[in-house]
């Protein structure tokens, strides 16, 4: 990444995903609720909407 | 390699370590410093929580390693062992700030940042005046955002959204598809959703 884009996009982009890895903990430690509205989306992506405990 | 973190990132990293480290609204620093050490030991490769960390250690190792795998029985579950529910989300947000920190500074190559010697200041006792029961697992202020879900307690829903602005973009400028620093929106949501979508998070 950094020879593709440059220190400062590969620094930007680690903080946007370490942003994430908190974000994806918190909101499955609270048991965020998950629309229905994704289910389309879940089961393209390969997920069974029934499997997901929110 | 070693990247250099932005200005405005690294103070924000800085700031959300000394709330890490300090004591919140019911958790002492020391308390608070177990969780730290523990969510470390799991990233670390533990297979399984420290055998004398009790339910809050066994609820920060699978918060920190299988977030998505935890259930509204499993946190009922470390309630009945006498986590409650306001402690739990307090290690939700613990966990899940030290998530934001360790992994910005080893995504960087730099090393993690040390523990201090724990003040022995009590707990502050903030808690949100209009909690409500029933719309999460834990207690929560009206119908909450991703960005307010900690508001049940006051001081983690402000430290949440000081690192999260600085590390993700400004709330003004979410919806916005056209903002572009040193990456575009359309880059920033691509890496949000496959960093989503590895952690099985569906939110």
């Amino acid at each position: 990444m950094v020879a593709a884009l440059g220190s400062a996009a590969a620094e930007r982009a680690v903080g946007v995903i370490a942003t994430f890895q908190m974000m994806n903990r918190l909101l499955d430690g609270v048991g965020a609720p998950v629309s229905s509205q994704h289910n389309a989306l879940a089961m393209e992506l390969g997920f069974q909407p029934e499997d997901i405990n929110r | 390699m070693v990247l250099a973190p932005d200005p405005d990132r690294l103070a924000a990293v800085e700031r959300a370590w000394s709330h890490l480290t300090t004591a919140g609204p019911v958790l002492t620093a020391d308390e608070r410093q177990h969780v730290i050490n523990e969510a470390r030991r799991a990233w670390a490769g533990a297979e399984s929580p420290g055998a004398d960390s009790g339910v809050a250690g066994e609820a920060t190792f699978w918060l920190a390693v299988d977030a998505e795998g935890l259930t509204a029985e499993v946190v009922a579950e470390f309630e009945a062992q006498g986590l409650d529910r306001l402690a739990y989300l307090e290690i939700v947000g613990i966990v899940g700030l030290l998530a934001n920190v360790d992994f910005y500074m080893q995504g960087l190559g730099r090393e993690l940042l040390a523990l201090p010697e724990p003040s022995d200041d009590e707990p502050s006792g903030e808690i949100a005046a209009d909690t409500e029961d029933g719309y999460l697992w834990v207690p929560s202020v009206g119908t909450p955002s991703a960005p307010t879900v900690l508001d049940a307690l006051p001081s983690e829903g402000r430290a949440l959204r000081d690192l999260h602005e600085p590390m993700y973009v400004d709330m003004s400028q979410i919806g916005n598809g056209h903002y572009a620093d040193a990456l575009t929106k359309a880059q920033i949501e691509w890496l949000a959703a496959r960093t989503s979508y590895l952690n099985e998070c569906f939110y």
